[in-house]
């Protein structure tokens, strides 16, 4: 199978292609990282759909603002920059409007009762596997407190380096190696607490 | 090394940041202890599940609704742009407009001062307009220059009459012409 001159080309010299008015560059960029953007986003807001639309949203932003990248950083940095950004966002508003608003509807008995809102994490129509292993890694990541799973979700989706996770977060590098050091501790633990020791048996 | 070092070295080595020192010693520790031993084997088999058969994958709608979003944002990136351009030509065109009013209105009042009152103008409209009929001089119109100021005007006295000495001949228009109030020439 012939293999597009884009696949060969890195991150970089795609998104200056993109910046030189090539956008179909953006594509191949969008293909090489949707996956694990979505799933670093996914592991964040713990919504499908969410996630779906914040990735779609950091490409956008990715696309639209193509020319301020600069080659000083990575590719995967600067466009998990963007999303982790608007995870962090998302979460700000998450906070700002507490769960305890759920609408009121009324009863047949007049009584007012909260309305039952959809479980958005198991949508039967979503064209994902939701396998049993999937959801239970997830559960297992979701654990993590949010403050140690956001670098730790940086490095394992987005092979950002220390450095480049220092840079995204605006954490000092130290602080970056402690909490990754602990999420992988609290992912251990909730690993065997799932799958117990011997992981491969289960699968 | 005790386990709690031997942990964060753990997850240095997974990061390839362990120096070959380094991982001897961790080597020497993970020989004789299991623990430590099984928390890098589930770390190992669990972070590769994490971003293999652990991954969840978008809709396949995804491109679709990424391409419908850029074409919004793109259109909205045009509309920003337009108004931003239509903003500064609303500036212009008030500039001119506001321009255009201030000109009628200079005008305008010209035309009007001169009807009502006669002379070229007042004051402020230059000079050569600070001239004026002998009646106007007399009953002491606004707009005339102050004595000592630089204006062709005679002088005029604290009554606000003419000169002593000075005669009006009243066959004359009412009305000054231009000439009249020429620099060096004498009033009759």
């Amino acid at each position: 199978m012939a293999i597009h001159p884009q696949e060969r080309l890195s991150d970089e010299d795609l998104i200056l292609l993109v910046q030189e008015g090539q956008k179909q560059a953006f594509d191949q960029l969008v293909f090489r990282y949707k996956d694990r953007l979505f799933n670093f986003i996914l592991k964040m807001v713990r919504d499908p759909d969410l996630a779906e639309e914040i990735a779609q949203d950091t490409f956008v932003r990715a696309y639209i603002h193509a020319d301020k990248y600069r080659t000083i950083a990575r590719f995967s940095t600067w466009l998990y920059t963007i999303g982790l950004n608007l995870v962090r966002n998302h979460m700000r508003r998450k906070k700002r409007s507490p769960i305890g608003r759920i609408p009121m509807v009324g009863r047949a008995d007049g009584e007012k009762v909260e309305m039952e809102l959809p479980d958005k994490g198991h949508q039967p129509d979503r064209d994902v596997r939701n396998t049993e292993m999937k959801t239970r890694v997830a559960e297992i990541v979701t654990k993590i407190p949010e403050h140690y799973r956001e670098p730790f979700l940086l490095r394992e989706y987005g092979d950002l380096s220390y450095e480049e996770i220092s840079a995204a977060t605006g954490l000092k590098i130290g602080t970056v190696r402690s909490r990754i050091n602990r999420a992988r501790s609290h992912f251990r633990e909730n690993w065997v607490a799932s799958f117990g020791t011997d992981a491969d048996t289960l699968v | 090394m005790n386990c709690k070092h031997a942990k964060e070295q753990i997850s240095l080595f997974l990061d390839e940041r362990l120096d070959p020192s380094g991982q001897s010693k961790l080597n020497e520790h993970l020989e004789r202890c299991d623990d430590c031993s099984a928390y890098l084997d589930d770390l190992k088999t669990g972070l590769a599940m994490l971003t293999d058969e652990g991954m969840d994958r978008p809709s396949d709608n995804f491109e679709w609704n990424l391409r419908r979003k850029l074409q919004v944002a793109m259109a909205q990136r045009e509309t920003i742009r337009y108004d931003e351009s239509g903003d500064r030509r609303d500036i212009w065109r008030f500039g001119l407009s506001a321009a255009a009013a201030l000109l009628v209105v200079v005008t305008g009042g010209t035309f009007w001062y001169q009807s009502q009152f006669g002379g070229a103008g007042p004051e402020f409209m230059g000079t050569e307009a600070a001239t004026g009929s002998v009646e106007n001089t007399r009953q002491g119109r606004p707009g005339w220059v102050e004595p000592g100021h630089g204006s062709v005007m005679p002088v005029l006295d604290q009554s606000g009459g003419l000169p002593q000495g000075t005669e009006i001949d009243h066959e004359r228009p009412q009305v000054a012409s231009p000439a009249d109030s020429l620099p060096g020439q004498d009033l009759d």
